[in-house]
């Protein structure tokens, strides 16, 4: 395990201050698309990279964070921890002592180590201070050979402003199992809302997600008259069509559906790229 | 001396031996592979309120255990970061072998509303996280997220998707998964959805229509909305043990409508 860290310098830092409030209005605080001018938040953003790889690959962690005076968090350290049954990688950093009074200015710092997984999974990332004190957490994401894992936890309601009104219900459970399932709800030829069930799938890489579209059908017992529709058990269900999903960004996907079997020549029923609504 | 550390290694030994088993993965504390919970007591309230957090279980790691836990607050306002629980440690010699149980308490009194992340270290290791829910005055909050699909195991193919933002806005939204007349998959969206204590929710229902229009090889596709009318309300409660109990009610009028459907579901896990 190799580290650097990289601390700036007082007049570096003086410059990039300036230079963000000048820019404040006009450059959001992405996590994914820091540059020299912003300033990351005070919980720590940590990166990996590759996001997803195979077991014994070197990977890079890098871990940064802003400090609320200029005496900044130094000295990170990787460790694994030794808790029983505890996947976790403690990153500390030590907090200066000092009996010179630190300048007041929110000041960045940031961290970067070398890190190679020795088996498959979700491994938690915690970032700490010395003193015991949590900042924020990350995670790195091990595959073993041959069985991809996803790249992105893609829970969450994703929908195509093109087609508002329709959009994928996703539930991923990205950190254990890897497993996704969800809905697809859409409209029939009538207009009326119809929904498909996203099930039998699996990530054929770190960014690809191959399942069925199930179609299902219920008895015919008649709902509340007052409601569309009613809770019933399903009677019966048929593959409608294959759907794949391919992980743009954190909030992007493009969603492509194509028929079940053979069908020449290859038509694609629908491919659009789909947001997720944050609330 | 020595006989004093023999009598405490025995002591130990038997209270390991003696204390109910824990579970692994604790649902108070959310990562798996570890035996301590965080609990707050009250679980939601207003700010000012004096809240009392306390961290049991087997503690897992021998030779140490804490002797004492304090609110290590951080230098900065971040409701990722939270607050820490740090503790000071009690070192064994020679160590007990299963470990020994810990119960500790300490009191915090938030300031603003919203959900920090609680998070217990010993020794600089994370051991175990919650959360200290913290409502608005004269505002409900909810004390559990419900974001998940939701089932009844009696009724396979039927159910409903929810999505909760318990840690930031508190908002949900979400769909039933359900069937019309025919037994044709029908959809619809639950929308305006409100907490009115930390267990209670209500919120409404409503049918969505699109333009008709031609799905090639597809029962149903991609389209615009054209249209939502309210045909409903619903009246949700999170139960004791964890499963939802929905209480759908057809409409107009909304007032005491004469069949309500209640489902009480579980969540389902991937």
């Amino acid at each position: 395990m190799q580290q650097r860290s990289y601390f700036s310098r007082a007049s570096s830092f003086m410059r990039e201050c300036i230079l963000g409030f000048i820019v404040a209005g006009t450059v959001s605080l992405s996590a994914h698309a820091q540059n020299d001018l912003t300033l990351p938040p005070f919980s720590p953003i940590v990166t990996v990279s590759p996001v997803v790889a195979d077991v014994g690959v070197q990977r890079t962690i890098t871990v940064s964070a802003s400090w609320p005076d200029a005496c900044v968090p130094v000295n990170p350290t990787l460790s694994v921890s030794n808790i029983p049954g505890q996947d976790t990688v403690n990153i500390h950093f030590t907090v200066p002592q000092t009996f010179i009074a630190c300048a007041q200015v929110v000041t960045p710092y940031s961290a970067t180590f070398s890190y190679t997984p020795t088996r498959a999974g979700t491994q938690r990332i915690a970032v700490l201070l010395t003193d015991g004190r949590y900042l924020g957490s990350g995670q790195i994401i091990t595959q073993a050979a041959g069985q991809p894992r996803a790249s992105v936890d893609l829970t969450g309601v994703w929908h195509d402003p093109a087609s508002n009104g329709s959009g994928l219900a996703l539930f991923h459970s990205q950190a254990t199992t890897d497993v996704m399932a969800g809905a697809w709800y859409v409209f029939d030829g009538s207009g009326k809302p119809f929904w498909y069930l996203i099930q039998n799938g699996r990530w054929q890489s770190s960014t690809t997600y191959l399942g069925n579209l199930v179609e299902v059908q219920a008895g015919t017992t008649p709902c509340n008259i007052l409601l569309p529709g009613c809770a019933r058990a399903q009677q019966s269900n048929r593959i409608a069509a294959n759907i794949a999903i391919q992980i743009l960004a954190l909030d992007r996907i493009r969603v492509t559906v194509t028929p079940h079997g053979e069908v020449t020549p290859a038509v694609i029923l629908a491919d659009f790229e789909a947001t997720r609504i944050r609330f | 001396m020595s006989l004093r550390i023999f009598a405490l290694w025995i002591c130990l030994g038997l209270a390991a031996l003696c204390a109910p088993p824990v579970s692994a993965q604790s649902g108070q504390s959310g990562q798996s592979g570890q035996a301590i919970t965080i609990t707050v007591t009250p679980e939601v309230a207003e700010p000012g309120v004096v809240r009392t957090i306390r961290t049991s279980g087997r503690w897992p790691v021998f030779c140490t255990a804490p002797g004492s836990m304090t609110v290590a607050p951080l230098p900065f306002t971040a409701s990722t970061a939270g607050l820490t629980l740090v503790t000071t440690a009690i070192f064994f010699s020679p160590c007990p072998l299963l470990g020994v149980e810990v119960s500790l308490s300490t009191t915090f009194t938030p300031t603003a509303p919203g959900v920090q992340l609680l998070t217990l270290t010993h020794l600089g290791q994370v051991f175990a996280q919650g959360q200290l829910i913290t409502r608005p005055a004269n505002a409900a909050r909810a004390g559990t997220d419900i974001t998940g699909a939701w089932h009844d195991p009696a009724m396979p193919g039927h159910g409903f998707s929810l999505y909760h933002s318990q840690r930031g806005s508190d908002v949900m939204a979400g769909a039933w998964y359900a069937y019309d007349s025919a037994g044709k998959p029908h959809w619809m969206l639950l929308n305006n959805m409100r907490w009115t204590d930390q267990t209670r929710f209500i919120g409404e229902l409503f049918n969505i229509t699109a333009a008709t229009g031609n799905c090639t090889l597809l029962a149903g596709c991609a389209r615009q909305q054209v249209a939502s009318n309210q045909v409903g309300r619903i009246n949700g409660e999170v139960l004791g043990d964890g499963r939802l109990r929905l209480a759908i009610t057809a409409g107009p009028p909304f007032a005491d409508p004469p069949f309500p459907e209640t489902l009480v579901l579980e969540r389902l896990r991937l």
